[in-house]
């Protein structure tokens, strides 16, 4: 059994006129009906458990009822509905320094404090000089409470209700008491009753310390639970919500979608991903598509900057001689020429970016961002029959043989507060242009979809050497790196369920239109 | 490390206490866990009411004192002429009648002043009541000493019917705690009541026969006398100090009920509202 099972609960609160108001207008507000109440439900339809040594963080923005649900775990507050069960001790620090008596000494506080936990006096007597050396307040034990300072005073506390093992340890905010010293003390404390078996809750709005502690994360907002589950994946869905970059509703929808089973799971969003994808979903597989990055599209992905559409990462021109690639694509975005020389048959940039292309191959199509393969698998193993991963190969096995090379190149952005940088899109400096020593291609972008935007946005590329991290480009492929990869393929071998796609899976180089063939050609394949 | 299996053990029954809660049980089993917190929480009130003063506790016994020689002699000329005992008549009204608004005025502010203790840590709320209470109860036991030793100087026999003060005694403790419920429980509500209160002690306070003697008023005039609690516990002390005679068995009764009512209020004002205190403070 769960050391705290949370069943369905909803905690409502009230609020309004009834605070501060006096008798008269009490009565006077009753007999004018101007009396108001507000109910508000704190937390609505909270359901949780917790099983020895686990950790909970409760994570999400002020207001959404963390701390209230915090009241009712620890048995302050009676839930409106539902019900929560505890089994075994609970030592709830909230709000650690509030409490106290100012007007008691230390010593006297201490063995009060002690007392609301539940301590024996014989516990207090044998234990009261620990405390206070914990606490380091050993020159402070007779002065009266309201001398000393804030940090002192969360000090003592977190040392009195630290001095037990409990089963359940609640606390809401406290690891970040006191100096650095401390802090360091009290959080070595905090993992040694954790390690001793305690079930604990953390309100925290340190993400950085629930993605280090925590084994799992609920998420509230407004009350309302958007989720409870994996750590990682939970914090980085919180975090692009906090980045605005996704709203509470997809957050929802994509933890929804991630509860599911799927025959295909597409790591990375690239073209060829989202080609496969689009295939799959039209015969009728179940698909999830799954991108470390916090947006879809891969390296085609684009940028709304000033009114102008910049491709993150560098210029990309989509130009084919393959008529059923330029039809498949021409399904899902309208392209707008492009007369720069490549000589094929078709040239063009999508309108409105490439976003738009990617979106309409995903549609219908789940679609996490900001979820890498690692952090999936560690969640949620068995999400998939079949994996298309269109990541590193040599990311994939964590780099074991070593790490296949790319080019690389270095892009510089400028926002420029005037109409036009250049007449073309795409300009090569000449040898002796000293203005652009260095620089092997400007790019002004709004020339590509003809914008009009007041400003303009350029591209200063610049060669760059690779290292792992750094932008990929072409791969290397010399006789050193396709011995590599052929270490890597062997290894893929072994994994029957997973199959490697496109530039990076492949390490081989796709223009745009070959990535969107192959992975027609693969989806053909697997079906 | 024995002390901290005694501390489980604590916790243990903690939980088990949680879900008594609801089965709203044995209310002396749970004081007896929570003596330690009891007991702290009796020292620090302790503490608090005498913080920087000389005289401390002195002050419990000088201040009654004080009172009763002023009333004495303002009051002797026009009450004390046909009341025997005057000095312990007027004496018997002071320490029941001071008791009582001690006891009440102390627990008025339980709830609201220890707000910071249990919006946070998860402990019966009349705990702070019934310390507030002690805390009355012991000055009451100093100034009933002072008491007996001015019973003693005018003369009055000890009889074996000073016994029975412990009736009126116990029944005043009960109905103090029971007043004091009500009061805590409504000052969250209204912070009107304080004042309130203090207007109504002093009516009460004239109200209480406590320095003179309602012989003069007509049979239902006295009868009206014996619907206001305070007085019986006053008329109680009189009976067997003064006149060494016990009161009837209805005399008893009438006074049970009043407690059992002041009681029974209280207990069922914090039933009702014990989980709303939260929103309120």
């Amino acid at each position: 059994m769960s050391i705290v099972e949370v069943h369905d609960v909803s905690i409502r609160y009230l609020t309004g006129d009834f605070k501060e108001i006096g008798i008269k207008e009490y009565v006077m507000r009753k007999l004018t009906h101007n009396y108001r109440v507000n109910e508000f439900w704190a937390d609505r339809h909270v359901s949780f458990t917790l099983e020895k040594g686990e950790m909970l963080g409760i994570i999400g923005s002020n207001g959404a009822g963390k701390s209230t649900l915090l009241k009712a775990i620890a048995g302050i507050m009676e839930p409106t509905e539902g019900f929560v069960t505890r089994e075994g001790n609970v030592a709830a620090l909230l709000e650690l320094a509030s409490g106290f008596d100012g007007d008691l000494t230390v010593k006297e506080n201490a063995y009060l404090r002690g007392a609301m936990l539940g301590y024996t006096r014989k516990f207090m007597d044998e234990t009261y000089d620990e405390i206070i050396a914990f606490a380091e307040l050993q020159d402070f034990q007779d002065r009266r409470f309201k001398q000393l300072s804030s940090g002192m005073k969360s000090r003592l506390a977190f040392a009195i209700a630290s001095m037990v093992q409990p089963d359940i340890l609640i606390l809401d905010e406290v690891l970040s008491v006191g100096d650095g010293a401390f802090r360091k003390k009290s959080e070595a404390k905090m993992k040694e009753i954790i390690a001793g078996g305690a079930a604990t809750i953390l309100v925290s709005h340190s993400l950085e310390q629930v993605r280090e502690l925590c084994t799992k994360v609920l998420w509230l907002e407004h009350g309302e639970q958007i989720a409870c589950g994996d750590t990682a994946i939970l914090c980085g869905l919180y975090q692009q919500y906090l980045d605005k970059t996704i709203t509470l509703d997809q957050a929802k929808d994509i933890w929804a979608s991630l509860s599911g089973h799927y025959d295909w799971l597409v790591v990375g969003s690239g073209l060829y991903g989202c080609t496969f994808a689009r295939e799959m979903a039209d015969k009728g597989k179940k698909c999830l598509v799954i991108d470390g990055r916090p947006w879809l599209g891969g390296n085609v992905a684009c940028e709304d900057t000033d009114g102008v559409t910049v491709h993150k990462y560098g210029p990309h021109i989509f130009h084919t001689d393959n008529e059923e690639v330029w039809e498949y694509v021409n399904r899902f975005a309208s392209f707008v020429p492009y007369d720069g020389g490549f000589g094929d048959a078709h040239q063009g940039i999508p309108q409105g970016g490439y976003n738009g292309l990617v979106e309409g191959l995903l549609k219908g199509v789940p679609a996490v961002t900001g979820v890498s393969w690692q952090m999936l698998m560690e969640a949620f193993p068995n999400i998939s029959d079949k994996v298309l991963y269109t990541g590193t190969i040599d990311g994939f096995f964590e780099y074991s043989e070593g790490h296949l090379e790319y080019d690389s190149l270095k892009i510089e952005l400028e926002e420029l507060e005037q109409k036009c940088y250049q007449d073309e899109a795409v300009v090569i400096p000449e040898e002796n242009d000293e203005e652009h020593s260095g620089c092997t291609r400007v790019v002004e972008y709004k020339h590509f979809l003809h914008e009009k935007s007041p400003k303009t946005v350029v591209a200063f590329e610049y060669p760059q050497e690779w290292l792992p991290g750094r932008m990929m480009c072409r791969p290397v492929r010399d006789e050193k790196n396709m011995a590599l990869y052929e270490k890597y393929q062997a290894l893929a071998a072994e994994r029957p369920g997973v199959i490697f796609g496109g530039r990076l899976g492949e390490y081989k180089y796709y223009d745009m239109d070959d990535a969107i063939a192959a992975a027609l050609a693969r989806a053909a394949k697997e079906i | 490390m024995k002390a901290y299996g005694i501390y489980i053990n604590v916790c243990c029954l903690n939980v088990a206490d949680n879900m008594n809660d609801r089965k709203g049980l044995d209310m002396f089993q749970k004081m007896k866990r929570y003596q330690f917190l009891f007991e702290e929480l009796v020292k620090r009130d302790f503490k608090k009411k005498y913080k920087r003063t000389i005289l401390g506790m002195g002050w419990s016994i000088l201040a009654p004192l004080l009172q009763l020689l002023v009333m004495t002699v303002v009051f002797t000329r026009f009450f004390g002429r046909n009341t025997p005992h005057y000095m312990i008549f007027i004496f018997s009204g002071n320490i029941v009648f001071s008791y009582f608004t001690d006891a009440t005025n102390g627990g008025m502010n339980a709830i609201m002043g220890n707000a910071g203790i249990f919006t946070k840590v998860n402990v019966p709320k009349y705990l702070f009541l019934l310390s507030r209470n002690v805390q009355a109860l012991i000055n009451f036991g100093l100034i009933l000493v002072v008491y007996f030793v001015f019973v003693a100087f005018d003369g009055l026999p000890f009889t074996w019917r000073f016994i029975c003060l412990l009736y009126p005694i116990g029944c005043l403790i009960l109905f103090n705690i029971g007043i004091g419920m009500v009061l805590s429980a409504l000052f969250v509500f209204f912070r009107d009541i304080q004042y309130l209160y203090a207007v109504f002690t002093q009516l009460l306070a004239y109200m209480s026969a406590i320095f003179y003697n309602i012989d003069r008023y007509g049979e239902t005039a006295q009868k009206l006398f014996l619907l206001n609690p305070i007085y019986l516990f006053i008329r109680y002390f009189r009976k067997i100090v003064i006149e060494a005679t016990v009161p009837t068995i209805w005399f008893h009764l009438l006074m049970a009920a009043d407690v059992c009512i002041a009681l029974g209020w209280g207990c069922w004002m914090y039933k009702k509202y014990n989980t709303r205190f939260l929103y309120y403070v």
